[in-house]
């Protein structure tokens, strides 16, 4: 099992254990070598101590060239078993003396070298010089087998490392088991906690928290997302339900309206059956089972010919082939197929065959992709005509020829419809064109009448009396009026003609530039109050519009001119299909009786000398309107001001 | 031949280590050749006494009044027939004991004697060793002698031979009365006696 898969637990037990055991074999192994030093510095002291102290003893021994005496000396190193030889050369470097008194002179170096001691293998050996006062009178050689004490030394180190070895462990094992624990325990309560709630989904559980270390923020966190899981959760379950609500009530909604649709057709007063373009019967009307004496369980699913084959008495019958070559037309021209009249008798529920006469249309039901999808079938149950009036004209094909005879009728008078339509609509072209050569031939000879009059005033009018001169200016304003008059049957007219150039409007740009100028031409003279509200933009003409906007605002500004400020507001209304603007004035108003009057061709509510005018703006105002697809309305109370409506389609897809 | 060989050996003896002992190595060896003059025995014998005589200034210790100053010589003194020869001058040339030289002296009656540390009295002394003993009484003089039972009759060290070795025989009583000190270590070995009336 690799280290990264054991248990937390046994992990850290694992990490402390092997910490202190390599802390503690460091530990041990430096002391050792730091012991095995001092073990060697110390032998070489002590031996060298034991040479020197041999040394001093043997002086006489060498000076007065006493072996005896020297022997005996050397055999006083007995008391150390480790010290193996010892010898004395004498000054020339003789061997002077042995020890053990056994060992062979030739065991001993023939020669005494340098002085001091040093290890050699398993042996501390060396030389030490022996001297009377600064005389040198020989050397002392010694060999100390240090393997023994060494291995003995050795032995003992090792098992002191053992048990320390086995203490360390052991405690190291149960500290670092109850230590571990302020580790893992935290972890694993978490673990557990995750596990528990991974398995049983109860994000109501929390984790407990045991510190404030990483631990205790990371079991924090984790009781966070817990939280917000299960917020999450509860939201989710009753957005589930809610929809889940919805969904039944749709589908019960969706159920109702099948219902009342099946019932629908059910009860339809017709004989209708729907199939498959296979052929197959999907349903049919009450009428149509009653008819062909059968129940709908009986016939849906089933393929139409088996359910309705032709009567095996008649070997000539050819209801079914006509049938099935009229739904083949269908199917292939996905258009309305009308059967003449068809012989095809139904089979009752006694296997006996009644006579019928059918009356049939055939119609395909096409889905989104324009393919056929059902097949409508309708029948007529002419039975009881073809046999009971069959003296009408002796056979059902009589009967053809007078409905065929009817339908031309019917086509001659729609034909006849068509013709008039056409006609008034060439006439009122006819009436437009006229209307505006006769405006426009009629300016020409205004012109000449404007202009004589004011020639005749300058030259003769000194001769004339000064009721002359009066009817001059009469006859001269009232050209001009004429004039004026004419041109607004012109811009009247055009604005019915002319095409309309389609594309977005702002209109509160349209009546911000009507207004200033507007106010630019009554500068100085009138005090107006402005109230523009916010304005869409729409589909529409923009000069056509503009034109809109400036009769509308010189109206208002033209009938508030009796009061000392004038008050004029531009509103909005965002309705559900449309948009409502209305100019709204503080002047003088009109009766409401007359609201309808306003928007003709020369109504006028205020005669001529108390308010200028021709009369033709309203009326353009509501043609421009109504091309744009919208209606046009006025309100008021007389003396307190008037406000007019124009609305404009929000979706102008229709335009009359 | 001979001596030459002795002379070089010593001059490089003491060249290189500066060591009397390596000159008493070299002694004897070269003696071995050196049979014309004296008796190979009686070579040897002689050598190794020689040797023990400066090796006594090692071990003895002399009263301070004993020296004129601190550096004045140990004297070596020889009474009667000189049976050294050279090797006695030989065995002190160039030694100093605790900064000392050590100069050799000859005396053929004991009057002659003045200041001197360590004497040796002749065998062929040895019918007048009495009298001459109580001519140096009470100086510090290390009284040595290879004469019969010169020991006992009052002599410090005596020489004696025996298996042609030369050991010891002391007489520490005499030594301690006129303020000498003697090694314990020189004493291990040796045999002590004290002196007997005849």
């Amino acid at each position: 099992m690799p280290l990264r898969d054991l248990p937390i637990r046994r992990k850290l037990m694992l990490i402390l254990l092997l910490t202190s055991a390599v802390v503690m074999l460091l530990m041990r192994a430096s002391f050792f070598t730091y012991e095995y030093l001092t073990f060697r510095r110390e032998t070489m002291r002590q031996l060298s101590t034991l040479g020197e102290v041999i040394a001093a003893n043997s002086t006489a021994a060498l000076a007065f060239d006493n072996q005896d005496d020297a022997r005996e000396i050397l055999t006083a190193l007995k008391a150390n078993r480790h010290l193996v030889a010892a010898a004395l050369y004498d000054g020339s470097g003789r061997l002077f003396a042995g020890y053990p008194a056994s060992r062979p002179s030739a065991a001993f170096p023939a020669t005494p070298g340098g002085d001091g001691f040093h290890f050699e293998q398993s042996y501390l050996s060396g030389f030490q010089p022996v001297t009377q006062r600064e005389h040198r009178l020989g050397t002392l050689y010694l060999q100390l087998d240090t393997g023994v004490v060494m291995r003995e030394w050795l032995w003992g180190s090792v098992q002191i490392a053992l048990v320390l070895m086995a203490v360390i462990v052991g405690v190291a094992y149960l500290l670092s088991r109850s230590l571990q624990k302020q580790v893992s325990q935290p972890i694993l309560a978490l673990a557990e906690t995750a596990r528990a709630i991974s398995e049983r989904k109860n994000y109501s559980v929390r984790a407990t928290k045991l510190g404030a270390d990483e631990v205790g923020r990371l079991t924090d966190a984790f009781n966070q997302m817990l939280g917000e899981i299960q917020v999450l959760n509860r939201d989710l379950e009753r957005r589930v339900l809610e929809r889940t609500a919805e969904l039944e009530a749709a589908n019960g909604e969706l159920n109702r309206s099948r219902a009342v649709f099946e019932s629908i057709f059910e009860n339809l007063p017709g004989l209708f059956l729907v199939l498959k373009p296979d052929l197959t019967i999907v349903t049919a009307s009450d009428a149509y089972l009653k008819a062909t004496m059968t129940t709908r369980e009986k016939v849906a699913g089933q393929k139409l010919f088996d359910i309705f084959p032709d009567n095996p008495a008649e070997p000539d019958a050819t209801g079914s082939s006509n049938l099935r070559s009229s739904l083949g037309r269908v199917l292939e021209t996905r258009a309305t197929d009308n059967m003449a009249i068809q012989k095809y008798d139904i089979r009752g529920p006694d296997g006996v065959f009644e006579e019928r006469y059918w009356s049939l249309v055939n119609s395909p039901l096409l889905g989104v992709d324009r393919q056929v999808e059902y097949l409508i079938h309708r029948v007529e149950d002419v039975t009881d005509f073809v046999r009971h009036k069959p003296s009408a004209d002796g056979d059902p094909d009589a009967m053809r020829i007078k409905l065929e005879q009817m339908e031309a009728e019917i086509f001659q008078s729609s034909q006849k419809v068509q013709a008039s339509n056409q006609q008034l609509r060439s006439a009122n072209a006819e009436l437009e064109s006229f209307s505006y050569s006769v405006s426009h031939d009629l300016r020409a000879p205004l012109r000449h009448i404007d202009g004589f009059a004011g020639l005749l005033g300058k030259s003769d009018g000194k001769q004339l009396s000064e009721k002359g001169r009066g009817y001059l200016v009469h006859i001269s304003d009232s050209a001009k009026q004429m004039g004026t008059l004419i041109d607004d049957l012109l811009v009247f007219s055009r604005m019915g003609r002319s095409e309309m150039n389609l594309g977005p409007v702002d209109m509160r740009q349209l009546a911000d530039e009507t207004a200033q100028t507007i106010q630019r031409q009554e500068a100085g003279e009138r005090k107006i109050k402005w109230k523009l509200g916010a304005l869409p933009v729409v589909q529409g003409d923009r000069p056509m519009l503009r034109q809109v906007f400036v009769n509308l605002i010189a109206n208002a500004v033209k009938y508030s001119r009796p009061r000392e400020e004038a008050e004029i507001e531009v509103g909005l209304f965002d309705e559900k299909h449309e948009w409502v603007v209305f100019v709204r004035d503080n002047g003088v108003g009109f009766e409401m009786q007359y609201a309808q009057k306003l928007f003709g061709v020369f109504q006028r509510l205020h005669r001529a000398e108390e308010f200028e005018g021709t009369g033709i703006g309203l009326a353009n105002v509501r043609r421009i309107v109504t091309r744009h697809g919208g209606r046009t309305w006025a309100e008021s109370v007389l003396g307190s001001g008037a406000t007019f409506y124009f609305s404009l389609p929000k979706n102008p897809g229709v335009k009359t | 031949m001979a001596l030459l060989s002795i002379i070089f050996s010593c001059w490089t003896g003491a060249a290189l280590s500066g060591r009397r002992n390596f000159c008493l190595a070299a002694l004897t060896i070269s003696s071995l050749f050196a049979t014309r003059g004296w008796g190979q025995v009686e070579s040897n014998e002689y050598q190794l006494k020689a040797v023990f005589l400066f090796n006594f200034a090692q071990f003895v210790g002399w009263p301070e009044k004993a020296f004129a100053d601190a550096d004045s010589p140990i004297v070596i003194g020889v009474l009667g027939p000189d049976p050294f020869g050279p090797l006695l001058d030989e065995t002190v040339r160039d030694e100093r004991i605790g900064g000392r030289p050590l100069i050799i002296q000859r005396y053929r009656r004991v009057e002659e004697i003045g200041l001197c540390h360590i004497l040796f009295i002749s065998a062929s002394e040895s019918p007048h060793l009495e009298k001459i003993l109580s001519a140096l009484n009470g100086r510090s003089i290390l009284t040595v002698s290879d004469a019969d039972r010169a020991a006992r009759r009052g002599v410090m060290v005596r020489f004696i031979t025996e298996k042609k070795r030369v050991r010891l025989r002391i007489n520490l009583d005499a030594a301690k009365l006129v303020g000498l000190t003697i090694s314990s270590k020189l004493l291990r070995p040796t045999e002590i006696v004290t002196t007997e009336k005849d």
